[in-house]
């Protein structure tokens, strides 16, 4: 029962702290709205203008668990002292009774679901891991820190602001409630626009579309953010609409700062600023309230981009490290990554329209077979209503193809919504929303839907109330929550966990390097495939040998573009007379691409390499400074196979002569590989089976020097062994 | 810490990324943690795998990542410590062979003493594992595995005697 108390605590104290901030800030700007719209915006406004505080709390690492009881206290006196907390009197027409019973019925028992699962402990794949993964570490480390990592925690973070305010004191369900919060407000909102908009039944409809679509709900309950963000552009919407009619010049410092808030909600949601910069210069071609809007958003996007500009080298990292190179995101994974999310492995994107609506298994979540009915929402251009809408949708869908999950459609599904609702056929749209409502039923889904699709299962009211165990509940519903849990107990604090995929992190205290989420991770996994993959492995050397002379540098570089491939090389080794030059301390090293990891061609490992970060490019080089001139007479490259040799050229020595030699494996390459982990302080590796490297692990825990702690499901937990507890073990 | 956050703000834009590098700490190889001959284990397509052989086990050119066997297919191997071994053995008993042999059964020994039977097998891959019971192997010295197939098949046109397709063997942990 105390847990339970406690994450409705963590809860009620973020919603109220961002509620009475909000009405402070209404207050403050002296615009008056009807009790609804008073009550939904308060809470819109203060939640981005609580995540900014929390932002700031971080970054001076108050994040203590005092201030997130005294700073919604506070709030809440203040708005209370100042009379802000008085609701206005004024109120939209009633609903017709009837309209009210039935989409009160329908949306009680949905939110009944919505609310048991979101009380329920939070079993969301990206909400168990990085989410609220990160939110647990700030947490823990009691601010903001870099961790580079993952790519992740570079992105803007202003949901998780919040959520780490809930997280403080009611852990993960406190955090997932937060963001259900804006699931109920999302509906409310919608309702409120088409009153004041004189649509009462169409904004009951277009609420109830979207509030019961299969992924708005599952996404809403979790520790994700999209629902947050459909909320956060429908209030920028809202509110512009508004202004239209009043020309209340207070309110565009509002759209100025949800519009931010956007972009600290969601990067691709940055299209809100130049949306309502557009609407206020198309409605009123004045410049003064323009930079009001810009300056208020900047005080939402600057900071996000000051932070990771001193922690990232790139102040939009993860995106953009062509534009700002940075040792953290490699370029290579940023294609790769996009290319991914612009495919999901879909054989073809005219799948798509069938994915979203009924399938859900590939793109994860359905919007609801009723919403193929969509293109009918071009009818509505018919009216200015209908045409603001689906500019609104146009806008705020036009970066789906960057993302073609499904959530990634919900900012705009609000206006599309709407829009649909807005046809003429009252009683159409009602039939097609007692579809929708039947249609998204958990029950009904198994029906229609792909299994193993991202849904709702069913009302969990023992899970939330934790009659039914938690560990239980988690340990049925997060695959890798068993590991975690071993890793919480096996795993000292300070050290490091390697693991090829994503674990429940929410859930344990050590750090996890997962191997695609840095350049960092990146790099030791690179380390395992040339200890294991033969085309990896250094096998090819290329010799170019000359007449000894004086070098004070020497530099090799492609001679041509291979648009494909990254050019890379383990070793780079001087020699003279037959024998190896010793690298000296003063000696400096240099990589046009990835120039950070230059040094990897210059320790020593054979399991380290240094990888440039783009194709092959003509003249691209790596060299080595000697400081002063040394008397040298080869050059000597270690490759792997998979590189074309015959492409390098040993600068300023045209005589040199080029030989490729093929050499049989070196041994030791797994153990080389473990020492770059260890380097890098990660002491422990997770792995399950099914990955390439599991049965080598097993079969070979000699030669990787490893030692099981654990085995849970088809997880296993390995240490590392330090070289000083390796046995000798081949004769 | 409010100085020095707001004194990076105002001082660092981007901090630029440096040209030139040190050279890092040197690496010391550790071939000795790989079996330069034979080891615990073996997979057929690694370097060392022919070397595990002892007898009864079909020819080949070295880099197949399986080998047909004879009936008593025999593999040496060294351990690194004495206790606590598992022995695995992957192998398939292809429908063509398994037609004319019906159930297989396998008898494993280690250093002679029977180990582990698998009675009547069906046709298929199969990835077995049994416990190797305590000071039956000996650290660091060579341990003779032979496997007993009861029925193999034979070739009519050639009187090849074929028993197994082998993948790998060996002492897992």
């Amino acid at each position: 029962m105390g847990q339970i108390l406690y994450i409705l605590l963590g809860w009620l104290m973020t919603v109220a702290g961002a509620y009475a901030l909000g009405r402070i800030l209404w207050f403050r700007l002296g615009v008056r709205f009807t009790r609804d719209e008073e009550i939904t915006f308060s809470f819109l406004l203060g939640a981005a203008a609580y995540s900014q505080v929390i932002f700031f709390l971080g970054i001076f690492h108050l994040y203590h668990r005092g201030v997130f009881i005294g700073l919604p206290l506070t709030l809440v006196l203040a708005a209370w002292r100042l009379g802000a907390l008085t609701l206005s009197v004024d109120r939209f027409p009633a609903l017709p009774r009837w309209l009210r019973l039935s989409a009160g019925s329908i949306c009680g028992l949905f939110g009944l679901l919505y609310l048991s699962n979101a009380m329920a402990p939070e079993i969301s794949s990206d909400g168990s891991t990085y989410h609220l993964g990160l939110v647990a570490r700030y947490y823990r480390e009691r601010g903001m820190v870099p961790v580079h990592t993952s790519f992740y925690s570079a992105l803007s973070q202003g949901v998780e602001m919040l959520f780490l305010s809930a997280f403080a004191l009611g852990r993960h369900s406190a955090a997932a409630m937060v963001h259900c919060t804006f699931l109920f407000l999302l509906p409310w909102m919608m309702v409120n626009w088409a009153r004041r908009r004189g649509m009462p039944i169409s904004g009951v409809a277009g609420a109830i579309l979207v509030f019961l679509a299969p992924v708005a709900g599952v996404d809403g309950i979790s520790a994700y953010n999209d629902v947050a963000a459909a909320a956060v552009v429908f209030g920028v919407f809202s509110l512009l609409d508004r202004w239209d009619q009043t020309r209340e010049a207070n309110l565009l410092l509002a759209v100025g700062a949800l519009a931010g808030f956007s972009y600290a909600v969601k990067y691709t949601l940055a299209l809100s600023l130049p949306f309502a910069v557009g609407w206020v210069l198309w409605r009123e071609r004045k410049l003064r309230p323009v930079l009001v809007v810009l300056a208020c958003a900047a005080a939402f996007i600057v900071p996000w981009m000051v932070r990771n500009a001193i922690w990232w080298n790139n102040p939009v990292a993860p995106l953009f490290n062509a534009w700002f190179p940075n040792p953290y995101v490699h370029q290579w994974f940023e294609k790769e990554y996009k290319a991914g999310m612009a495919r999901y492995g879909l054989a073809s994107l005219w799948t798509i329209p069938f994915e979203v609506t009924f399938g859900g298994g590939n793109l994860a979540g359905r919007l609801g077979p009723v919403f193929l009915l969509a293109p009918l929402a071009l009818l509505s251009l018919r009216n200015p209503m209908g045409r603001r809408l689906l500019l609104a949708w146009l806008v705020f869908t036009s970066t789906y193809f960057t993302n073609i999950g499904t959530r990634f459609l919900l900012p705009g599904l609000p206006f599309l919504a709407l829009a649909l609702a807005m046809l003429p056929w009252t009683r159409l749209v009602l039939a097609t929303v007692a579809v929708h409502a039947a249609l998204s039923w958990p029950d009904s889904i198994k029906f229609y839907g792909h299994k193993y699709g991202w849904r709702l299962d069913k009302i969990v009211w023992r899970e939330a109330m934790r009659i039914k165990s938690e560990e239980a509940y988690l340990s049925a519903f997060v695959p890798t929550y068993p590991i975690v849990r071993l890793i919480d107990a096996q795993v000292p604090a300070g050290r490091r966990v390697y693991s090829f995929q994503q674990l429940a992190e929410a859930y344990c205290r050590p750090e996890i390097v997962v191997a695609f989420q840095s350049a960092q991770g990146e790099i030791l996994a690179h380390s395992i495939h040339n200890a294991l993959r033969e085309d990896r492995k250094p096998t090819v050397q290329v010799r170019y040998t000359f007449p000894p002379r004086p070098l004070a540098q020497a530099r090799v570089l492609v001679t041509r573009d291979w648009p494909d491939a990254r050019w890379s090389i383990h070793e780079m080794r001087l020699f003279h007379q037959g024998a190896e030059i010793p690298r000296s301390p003063h000696w400096r090293v240099h990589a046009d691409s990835a120039g950070e990891q230059a040094p990897l061609a210059f320790d020593n490992s054979l399991a380290t390499r240094w990888h440039a970060d783009v194709p092959w490019r003509k003249g691209d080089g790596v060299a080595v400074d000697l400081g002063s001139p040394l008397l040298v007479d080869e050059v000597v490259l270690e490759m792997s196979p998979d590189q074309p040799w015959d492409g390098i050229l040993l600068e300023g020595i045209p005589e040199a002569k080029v030989e490729r030699r093929v050499v049989a494996p070196p041994l030791g390459l797994r153990r080389a590989a473990l020492e770059e982990l260890l380097a890098r302080d990660v002491h422990y590796i997770a792995a399950e089976a099914g990955e390439y490297w599991f049965a080598d692990l097993q079969n070979r825990s000699d030669s990787w020097g490893i030692e099981e702690i654990g085995t849970r499901g088809s997880m296993r937990l390995y240490r590392i062994l330090a070289n000083h507890e390796l046995k000798r073990i081949m004769k | 810490m409010r100085l020095n956050f707001f004194a990076l703000v105002l001082l660092s834009g981007c901090t630029p990324v440096p040209q030139w590098y040190s050279i890092p700490n040197q690496r010391t190889a550790r071939p000795e943690t790989e079996p330069a001959g034979i080891g615990s284990f073996m997979t057929f397509g690694e370097k060392q795998a022919p070397e595990h052989i002892v007898s009864d086990v079909v020819a080949g050119s070295g880099t197949e990542v399986w080998r047909w066997t004879n009936q008593k297919p025999t593999l040496k191997f060294v351990v690194m410590e004495a206790n606590r071994w598992t022995f695995q053995i992957a192998f398939a008993l292809p429908e063509a062979t398994w037609k004319q042999t019906g159930p297989v059964t396998l008898r494993v020994y280690v250093s002679d003493q029977l180990i582990a039977t698998a009675a009547n097998l069906p046709s298929g891959r199969h990835e077995l594992r049994w416990p190797v019971p305590a000071g039956l192997l000996k650290a660091n010295v060579e341990t003779i595995v032979r496997m007993e197939l009861d029925k193999i098949f034979i070739a009519e046109a050639d009187q090849a005697r074929l028993g197994m397709i082998l993948e790998n063997a060996g002492f897992v942990k």
